[in-house]
């Protein structure tokens, strides 16, 4: 179960996700974010304090994400990872390929 | 082993001699006050003054020598930690009976019947490993820490001589502020030396004060300046009704040994997860070793100070070689009766104060140690019941003390011993029906994540895990469970196909989670895909989940037996 819900903060979309992420709701996800660049959005955070698992058809959708983003010269970035879902992001790697933060605020406030 | 932040000199440091020398100050300015307990327990035997004097110079001999063992570790005896050794008022009762029955000598006998007992316990905890859990370990260390800080205000509250109730908080105020300041707002030596400069301000301003009466100076100027102690001076046999009371009080010295000395391993190890009960009988062994030795020299019972072991970590210096500098001091005193009156003459609002400032810092972290586990109802009954006896036992005591057989007054003299003894007995018997091996199945079509993570978590309880722990083993399991059911590898071809047996075992150091299937091995891999391959090949997918398992689990193993597959994950504590 995923619940997908985004709002704005200064220059950023923020979008809050809620549950897990998995590979029966990856699919989803993928469409929301295509849709998000695909009306202009260059740059936004996913919030996943919510988050208790993410699988690595997830990741991927993540990934897709950065790149379809950094076509366009935007930036996506990643706060509120749980400690093991921060392992998950470190052992697969992905922690050194986006701006992760604790926070929205700092993910904000990064440069 | 990482040194915690709060530690500058940690075990195996070696201080400059300056700061070792007054941080041994520091450590027989409060041992010291256990020197008090001696001549206590002197006047309660009738002792003459020459027999007093053996008997308080024996005790600290035997503490120096005992130091010295615990942190050298030679030949697998002593903990290898700085762990010093103390007399306590709750043996009083067992050397009584042991009077009683067969006269003064034979107290010292006993002495040595309780090494005994102590070195026989040493082995026997280790091999009941299964109810020496980290659980009881954190009792214990809280316990001690509960304990301390029970005596501290007792201390400081307590009727005395020459003093009023008004003059008493005063000097409490002055000597925990010092000591609290020196230890959050200083750094480097001064907080080394935390302890002992709130001492000495304290011992200052009672004198300031006027509160040491002409009494207690008059014992000071009485007291001779030298003392030379000789071995069995005051007396040895070794009788049969000795015995029984020595096992008891074997025991109970034992299990406050095994808190004390937790408490070094905790208070060392920042990654700390579990007690290491090798050292810990080899720690007691040393125990029982001094307390033979103490024995000949007619000494009291001895056992590891948990106070001494909370002072070290406060002021931030564990380090050993800190031992045998506390031994010299020791010795030294041993010799020296006027300078051991000093500690006699110390207002106890003083020793309140320092007794607190240590009980905080040991209370709450044996309160951390328990709650890094998950507990089931088992334990949660065991070690609350623990707890309650221990912070009680003095209600028990006043209640049963009487009517108890005179070998159990020993138990119900101490917190500690009587909270670490309940939740022991009481894990024990819980044992029985309590299973390490758990079986669930699954069906791939209609399970959830809940179910699985609702199995794993009352399995993670019954084994007291660390929260994390399980964690990593839940998003392990629902990985493993997402690659079956997505990437075909589950026969689905039937509803009783579709089964996921999930199975748990677990031991006191790992847990282990085996999914057992029909269809075709899940693939581990060692490798990492690329981000390009993320993107560019579906397979990658598998091939991460692969990967994350791998590294999520401490151990991966796959097993195909005809249509049956089986992937075991293995998880370290």
């Amino acid at each position: 179960m995923l619940t997908i819900s985004s709002a704005r903060q200064g220059d950023f979309l923020v979008v809050s996700l809620v549950g897990r992420v998995d590979a029966s709701n990856s699919k989803e996800l993928e469409e929301q974010c295509i849709n998000f660049i695909s009306n202009g959005e260059t740059k936004m955070i996913l919030d996943l304090t919510e988050v208790n698992y993410v699988s690595s058809a997830a990741l991927r959708v993540f990934l897709l994400a950065a790149k379809r983003m950094s076509a366009v010269k935007g930036t996506v970035r990643l706060c509120g990872l749980s400690a093991t879902l921060r392992d998950v992001f470190d052992i697969s790697g992905f922690s050194k390929l986006f701006v992760i933060t604790a926070t929205v605020q700092e993910a904000l406030a990064s440069e | 082993m990482r040194l915690p932040d709060n530690i500058t000199y940690g075990t195996e440091d070696k201080p400059p001699l300056s700061i070792t020398l007054i941080l041994a100050l520091q450590q027989m300015s409060f041992l010291g006050v256990y020197l008090v307990i001696s001549p206590l327990f002197a006047r309660k035997l009738g002792l003459n003054n020459d027999q007093s004097l053996q008997l308080i110079s024996a005790t600290l001999i035997a503490s120096g020598f005992g130091v010295v063992l615990q942190s050298a570790k030679f030949f697998g005896i002593g903990s290898g930690y700085f762990c010093p050794l103390q007399a306590t008022s709750s043996t009083f009762s067992g050397l009584l009976l042991a009077k009683a029955n067969s006269g003064l000598d034979s107290i010292f006998g006993m002495v040595a019947v309780v090494g005994l007992a102590q070195m026989t316990f040493a082995f026997i905890f280790q091999r009941i490993r299964g109810v020496f859990t980290v659980q009881v370990a954190g009792l214990a260390v809280l316990l001690i820490g509960l304990g301390l800080g029970y005596y501290g205000i007792k201390l400081i509250f307590e009727l005395e001589e020459g003093i009023s109730l008004q003059e008493k908080s005063l000097l409490c105020l002055i000597t925990l502020g010092t000591m609290i300041g020196f230890n959050v707002w200083s750094s480097g030596h001064l907080r080394l030396f935390s302890a002992f400069i709130g001492l000495i301000t304290g011992f200052l301003v009672s004198l300031s004060m006027d509160v040491i009466t002409d009494a207690d100076w008059t014992m000071f100027h009485n007291a001779p300046l030298f003392y030379i102690p000789k071995p069995m001076n005051i007396g040895w046999s070794l009788e049969r009704h000795a015995v029984l009371p020595a096992i008891f009080t074997g025991l109970f010295l034992s299990l406050h040994g095994f808190g004390a000395l937790v408490a070094a391993q905790r208070f060392n190890d920042a990654d700390w997860k579990r007690p290491d009960l090798q050292l810990i009988k080899q720690g007691i062994l040393a125990e029982g070793i001094t307390n033979l030795v103490n024995s000949l020299l007619n000494g009291l019972p001895l056992t590891s100070s948990g106070g001494a072991v909370s002072l070290a970590a406060s002021t931030g210096c564990t380090s050993r070689y800190l031992a045998y500098w506390l031994a010299g001091m020791m010795v030294i005193l041993a010799f020296m009766p006027k300078a051991i009156v000093l500690w006699k003459i110390l207002p106890l609002s003083v020793m309140g104060a320092a007794l607190i400032f240590l009980a905080s810092f040991t209370a709450l972290s044996g309160l951390q140690v328990m709650s890094s586990r998950l507990l089931d109802n088992r334990k949660t009954l065991a070690l609350g019941i623990g707890l309650i006896s221990g912070v009680s036992y003095e209600p028990i005591m006043f209640l049963f003390y009487d009517r108890s057989p005179a070998i159990l007054k020993n138990l119900l003299s101490s917190g500690v011993s009587l909270g670490v003894f309940s939740a022991v007995a009481l894990l024990a018997i819980f044992q029985f029906k309590s299973h390490t091996k758990e079986q669930r199945s699954f069906n791939a079509r209609h399970s959830s994540i809940e179910d699985v993570i609702k199995f794993l978590e009352q399995q993670g309880r019954s084994w007291g895990a660390r929260s994390e722990v399980v964690k990593r083993a839940e998003y392990a399991t629902w990985q493993a469970f997402e690659i079956l059911t997505e990437h075909g590898l589950l026969d689905e071809s039937t509803d009783n196909n579709a089964i996921i047996v999930l199975q748990t075992l677990f031991n006191e150091h790992s847990f282990t989670v085996i999914l057992k299937y029909s269809g075709e091995v899940l693939p581990i891999m060692t490798k990492r895909p690329s981000p390009e391959d993320m993107l560019m090949d579906d397979n990658a997918i598998l091939q991460m989940a692969g990967y994350l398992l791998y590294h999520l689990a401490d151990n991966v193993k796959t097993r195909h037996d005809g249509e049956r597959c089986e992937l075991r994950l293995l998880f370290n504590d």
